[in-house]
């Protein structure tokens, strides 16, 4: 009974969604790794990630260059969805992200200023980003409750910290121009220029950030029904609340700490996913999860393909497809189409 | 069972009901009617500790209702605010929702959850809708499914807030008649309602609220006889039997005349 029970799971519609998300992840890692400025064909690569060849330079680009840069475009791009999804689900606004609600500038302009005056202290970018993540979605919380809670004062209010945090970020810009050699870079959001060490400090915040989005879903589906009901069935909706707005405020800072600010990731997968996955947010977040991995890979890709061998960060071609998607999101909302 | 004693509550310090006091009987429907603006959701709520009491205090079995643990408290008081999301959930996992209080949202569902979700469905008239998402339901189905989530809570107090609204004359009669069933299977039901023919037929008890003040408990009987319905929303009540059922209906007072009677409910 059980097994006929898995076995209908796998063959639905949800099923079959996930089983080609994950084959599309899985080749999307695997061309992100091959294709690049010098290509290497699949079977070689598969020597080399295998270990039977260990020396010469494009096992030095695989190990290097590629692997830590794919590692990373995965797990941002699965950060930043899921830091989407909780958001769009605690704050019940479909048009909360955290490139939306200043989340992002916030991170941003708190991993500006380790750059610029803590070069030393390298490690702090992380808890910093998540720092300023944090006090940016305290502030639209604030104008958020204080404004009478509707649903664009939210975005209103994230235009308005992304502005003053931009702001701050141009400043810092201008003063220490020294430091901030790859600010352009962080500033569009890129990948290009990631190493296993900016990685490694990252990676356990962002792995640890994805588990607990996971385990947070049924949470989520509780909130979704409103404060009051949510009240009623017991919920400790107070600390919930902000243990799921920290959760996406770690997500987002450390996404924006290794990959600067890489907008609209976190706004469109989760839309999209629910096309495929419907709104419980416990079928929802493997899929955004797995969606986001895989758009960001791609989009990566993508970014280091089109003017080969120069390359664009990988958050103007995001900002492309991203852009007009949220206008569509406005209108639609305006409409007041569900 | 759940009382309230001298209790004041409403928002930003200013009490919207005050002065209440009142104790449910267990296994009753006790509905409560009042005017726009009597303070008939607040005092709902503040019966459910959904808002802090100002001044006095709500019991439940003699204990404070600020005594009791969040969770504890859920398994034995459910409450349906009026106004509600329409998440697109699957109605199943809506009503599964009501599980929480007893198990948190760690754990999975067991067989004996199972079991009670598939009743509260089937006596909401559910089952062939499990899988579909609460965004395409009627209004009906979706107040259905979230007194389903309800029941599936297993409390032994239900408070409702106008759990009729945007529901034809059969839907609301088919809602009235299941809290009476569960009032007689043993559950203490209070409801806000605002269709008082509904009222007077259904309720073992009615709470007569104005102006934030409880003018009294009433058998339906009681009630009419007593005048205060044509006092207290300024309308002329009017009985008329036909054909062995009795129709109640309003005129507006201050018109002087009678108008004929607007078609009401069969009063038993």
């Amino acid at each position: 009974m059980k097994w006929g029970k898995l076995l209908d799971a796998l063959t639905g519609k949800r099923g079959v969604a996930y089983l080609l998300l994950i084959c599309s992840l899985v080749l999307a890692f695997a061309l992100s790794i091959s294709l690049g400025a010098v290509k290497i064909p699949l079977p070689r690569l598969w020597q080399i990630l295998s270990g039977r060849e260990s020396s010469g330079y494009l096992a030095l680009i695989i190990w290097q260059v590629r692997l830590p840069r794919t590692l990373a475009a995965m797990a941002v791009g699965m950060a930043l969805a899921a830091s989407g999804a909780t958001l769009q689900g605690v704050l019940q606004n479909p048009l909360a992200a955290p490139s939306t609600i200043g989340v992002n500038a916030g991170a941003a302009f708190a991993a500006m200023v380790v750059f610029a005056y803590f070069p030393n202290r390298i490690l702090l970018v992380v808890p910093a980003a998540f720092a300023g993540a944090l006090v940016a979605l305290l502030l639209i919380f604030f104008i958020q409750s204080s404004s009478g809670g509707g649903q664009v004062s939210l975005i209103l209010g994230g235009v308005a910290i992304s502005a003053l945090l931009g702001a701050g970020s141009d400043t810092i810009r201008l003063l220490r121009p020294e430091a901030m050699v790859g600010a352009s870079n962080f500033m569009i959001g890129g990948l290009s220029g990631i190493t296993w060490s900016s990685l490694n400090f990252a990676l356990p915040y962002l792995a640890g950030g994805i588990l607990l989005a996971l385990l947070a879903a049924p949470l989520l589906n509780v909130i979704s029904l409103g404060d009051d009901v949510a009240r009623s069935l017991g919920v400790p909706l107070r600390s919930a609340r902000w243990l799921l707005l920290a959760l996406a405020a770690i997500l987002a800072g450390s996404s924006v700490a290794i990959a600067g600010l890489l907008g609209f990731v976190g706004l469109i997968v989760p839309h999209a996913a629910r096309l495929l996955f419907g709104y419980d947010h416990r079928f929802l977040l493997p899929g955004v999860v797995i969606l986001g991995g895989t758009l960001v890979l791609l989009g990566d890709l993508a970014a280091r393909l089109i003017f080969a061998p120069y390359e664009l960060p990988v958050g103007i071609l995001l900002a492309f497809g991203g852009g007009p998607f949220f206008i569509y999101l406005l209108i639609r909302q305006q409409r007041g189409v569900e | 069972m759940l009382a309230a004693e001298a209790l004041a509550a409403g928002y930003f310090h200013m009490p919207q009901v005050q002065n209440i006091t009142l104790a449910l009987k267990p296994g009753t429907l006790n509905i409560l009617i009042g005017p726009n603006g009597s303070g008939k959701t607040t005092l709902l709520k503040a019966l459910a500790r959904l808002l802090p009491p100002l001044q006095g205090k709500v019991t439940l079995d003699n204990k404070p209702l600020t005594a009791y643990p969040s969770r504890l408290l859920a398994r034995r008081l459910a409450i349906l605010p009026q106004i509600r999301q329409t998440p697109g959930l699957p109605v199943y996992t809506l009503v599964a929702q009501g599980r929480y209080p007893h198990h948190g949202y760690i754990q999975r569902l067991n067989n004996h959850d199972r079991q009670i979700i598939a009743a509260a469905l089937e006596s909401c008239r559910l089952t062939a809708l499990a899988e579909r998402s609460l965004n395409t339901l009627s209004g009906g189905e979706r107040q259905r499914a979230y007194l389903a989530m309800l029941l599936a809570q297993e409390t032994e107090l239900l408070l409702l807030d106008e759990p009729t609204t945007f529901l034809d004359v059969a839907h609301q009669l088919e809602i009235l008649t299941l809290l009476q069933k569960l009032a007689q299977q043993g559950k203490t039901v209070l409801v806000v309602l605002h269709e008082i023919p509904l009222a007077l037929r259904y309720a073992d008890t009615l709470f007569l609220l104005q102006a934030g003040r409880l003018l009294g408990e009433f058998t339906p009987s009681d009630l009419i006889a007593s005048g205060l319905i044509s006092q207290v929303f300024g309308v002329n009540l009017h009985q008329v039997v036909t054909q062995g059922v009795l129709l109640t209906g309003f005129t507006i007072a201050s018109e002087g005349k009678f108008a004929p009677p607007l078609p009401g409910v069969p009063n038993c």
